[in-house]
């Protein structure tokens, strides 16, 4: 990720009230949870099949999935770090 | 349904009537060759489009009096107010002219056929068109055979004007018989009733002979002949008027709805005058008389009296209905439609529901599904796929190898009663929707839905090109090329299968993330193509010609995915404002797949 775009969406974040910041990392969270059982399903795919092909595209999408959960764990370190209210511990996820 | 039955039907009518009848096989010849006449020729005008024909039409018709100079002028040239009804029509449907200067143009053309009557009652004389068919048959096939663009499009007109001439000829040598048995002397009425029944008789006569000049040759023969009354060939001769309307309407069953609207326009007039002589035809006749003696007409020479008349009433017709061109275009274009039901209607969205804010966004979402699922449907059957296939867990390139046939899609014509209108009322929409939204938030939405309807749209065009290559090589006898338009097929197939994934998945899934892979995926895809037809190029597999084909079809099926795609991240996104937010900061930007793709070269 690019350090111009994490700061573009650090800026819009700190411009955010405190109550939407909260909701906005929570939405966030909600994603990454679907992301993870996402994962576990492709890789117990990926376990089962043995077509290369059938492989090579749910390696793919497993790269992409976890690129996803990458970028947004990120944001939430990135975010939380700045912008943590006092004794407010960011969400370890 | 209709057309199931009706299809045979006539093909057993028309069989049963060549078996029994050698003239009507000749007629049915005639009117097969006219309609074909009209198609080459709106091809013909078609390679003319966005040049010089449009400013030449353009800066001859744009004044109602231009347009009507331009009418008469031409059809005094070509002795034939049919022919320029039917080549107006031709202009219109290939847009080369509005509707009101193709009116213009059909008015002035029924004053420019009185010169007909002059020539045939004065001189004697006729242009006989069918003796221009064969030449210009033989010059236009020449032309076409050209592969110059301008060269072909005037082969084409030149064929078609041609096939005109021919088809017009054969339907009068097949009306031969007929023409002998109509006996005129035989229906001499006096009276109202008489101008009624001659009327009728007249329209009926240029029907069957297709042209309003044979009629009034007939008019004129029998006249001189005192066949008939003076009173009665006034009455024939205002009939035809009417009966040469239906020629227009044959061409206008192959026009688009402007054609057809003209077609319209061209019996209105023609009915409004043949009314208003019939109802003044007294003081008609008194004038007749009157401008006969100041031009030195002697009173007892019917014949020329007869094409005074013709003249006069077409003139009063004219001056009639000029001045209600715009009124007439008007009720054309809300009255004469392409019917309701022959075009896929909107559902969602309506009138009522673009003025409250949210349900216009509802309504919008929901008619756009419409029209994906419409695309879903031509672009699945462009890719000689049922959906049933895509939508299931087999294996798509199985399916593709297993292709056993291209499966029949008019392409044009369902993007017509599928696509086109469904998007323009979706925009429609929108526009009056976005002129009511306060909020930005529903109006950014609405642009998002817009721009994801135009993704459609994109899509459906793009599938149009590569359909025409799809037909001729998805089933090709060569190996190599076959697999390559099956690699095209399955690369398009895989972003509809996800798409669809991801709609019975629901609202509940991660949506849009699903898309970046299917995005990946189609970028995986090109590139492999690319790569499978660079080694096919070096090991001579197949030729470098094919291969720019192939390499433009990846374009267009590059370009097909990508809006695909693009359509489904506004579509299918989360309705939940934080959740789409979410989703849409942890989506992959370009730079991101690119690092994605480079690590799993790697």
């Amino acid at each position: 990720m690019k350090t111009k775009h994490l700061l573009e969406k650090l800026t819009e974040f700190l411009d955010a009230d405190r109550r939407a910041q909260l909701a906005q990392v929570d939405s966030i969270e909600e994603v990454l949870d679907k992301l993870e059982e996402k994962e576990q399903k492709l890789l117990s795919k990926l376990k089962a099949e043995p077509d290369p092909d059938k492989r090579e595209r749910l390696e793919m999408k497993l790269a992409v999935c976890q690129a996803q959960c990458k970028k947004g764990v990120q944001i939430i370190e990135e975010l939380l770090g700045k912008k943590a209210a006092p004794g407010e511990e960011p969400d370890p996820d | 349904m209709l057309n199931r039955i009706l299809l045979p039907g006539i093909f057993v009518v028309l069989a049963y009537g060549f078996w029994i009848s050698p003239e009507f096989k000749v007629i049915a010849a005639g009117l097969a060759i006219f309609l074909f006449g009209m198609l080459a020729l709106e091809e013909g005008f078609r390679a003319f489009t966005g040049g010089t024909l449009e400013t030449l039409l353009g800066k001859a018709t744009d004044r109602h009096w231009k347009s009507i100079g331009f009418g008469i002028a031409s059809t005094t040239l070509v002795q034939s107010s049919s022919l320029v009804s039917l080549i107006t029509i031709s202009f219109l449907s290939a847009g080369l002219i509005n509707l009101a200067a193709g009116i213009g143009v059909i008015f002035g053309s029924n004053l420019g056929t009185t010169t007909g009557a002059w020539l045939v009652a004065g001189l004697g004389l006729k242009v006989k068109i069918s003796a221009y068919a064969m030449p210009l048959l033989v010059f236009g096939v020449l032309l076409i055979l050209q592969k110059s663009k301008l060269l072909k499009g005037i082969g084409y007109g030149l064929t078609g004007l041609g096939l005109l001439f021919l088809g017009i000829h054969y339907m009068k040598e097949g009306f031969e018989a007929f023409r002998d048995t109509i006996n005129l002397a035989e229906y001499a009425v006096s009276g109202y009733a008489g101008i009624f029944l001659f009327a009728f008789i007249g329209a009926a006569a240029t029907l069957i002979l297709q042209s309003s000049h044979a009629t009034l040759v007939l008019i004129i023969t029998a006249l001189a002949a005192h066949q008939i009354t003076y009173e009665n060939a006034l009455a024939l001769a205002i009939g035809a008027n009417i009966g040469t309307t239906v020629t227009a309407m044959l061409g206008a069953i192959s026009a688009n709805v402007e054609g057809k609207r003209l077609a319209v326009a061209h019996l209105v007039f023609n009915t409004i005058t043949a009314l208003v002589a019939i109802a003044f035809l007294q003081p008609l006749l008194w004038s007749v008389d009157a401008i006969s003696a100041a031009i030195g007409i002697s009173a007892d020479d019917y014949t020329l009296k007869l094409a005074v008349f013709h003249t006069l009433f077409n003139l009063i017709g004219l001056i009639l209905m000029a001045p209600f061109i715009k009124v007439l275009v008007g009720l054309l274009q809300r009255f004469v439609i392409i019917p309701a039901a022959a075009l896929d209607q909107p559902r969602y969205i309506s009138k009522a529901s673009s003025e409250i804010p949210a349900t216009a966004v509802q309504s919008v979402r929901n008619e756009l599904v419409h029209l994906y699922e419409n695309a879903y449907r031509l672009i699945s059957h462009g890719l000689s796929l049922h959906r049933g296939t895509i939508a299931s867990e087999r294996d798509l390139a199985e399916a593709a190898a297993d292709t056993h046939r291209v499966m029949p899609l008019d392409i044009d014509d369902y993007y017509e009663h599928y696509i086109k209108g469904l998007h323009s009322a979706i925009i429609e929409f929108i526009s009056k929707a976005q002129a009511q939204q306060s909020s930005e938030h529903l109006s950014n939405e609405l642009y998002a839905l817009r721009q994801a309807s135009l993704n459609i749209v994109e899509a459906v065009k793009a599938m149009k090109h590569l359909h025409k290559n799809l037909c001729r090589y998805a089933l090709s006898r060569d190996p190599y090329i076959r697999e390559l338009y099956n690699e095209i097929r399955i690369e398009i197939a895989t972003v509809l299968r996800e798409i669809e994934q991801i709609r019975e998945q629901g609202p509940d899934a991660e949506t849009i993330l699903s898309l970046d892979a299917a995005r990946l995926g189609l970028d995986e895809a090109s590139r492999k193509l690319d790569a499978t037809l660079d080694e096919f190029i070096r090991s001579k597999r197949i030729t470098a010609q094919i291969a720019t084909s192939i390499m433009n079809d990846s374009t267009y099926a590059y370009t097909i995915g990508k809006n695909l795609v693009d359509m489904a991240r506004t579509l299918l996104a989360a309705r939940e404002p934080d959740l789409k937010n979410a989703e849409q900061q942890l989506a992959l930007d370009e730079t991101d797949i690119e690092d994605v793709l480079r690590e799993d070269r790697g």
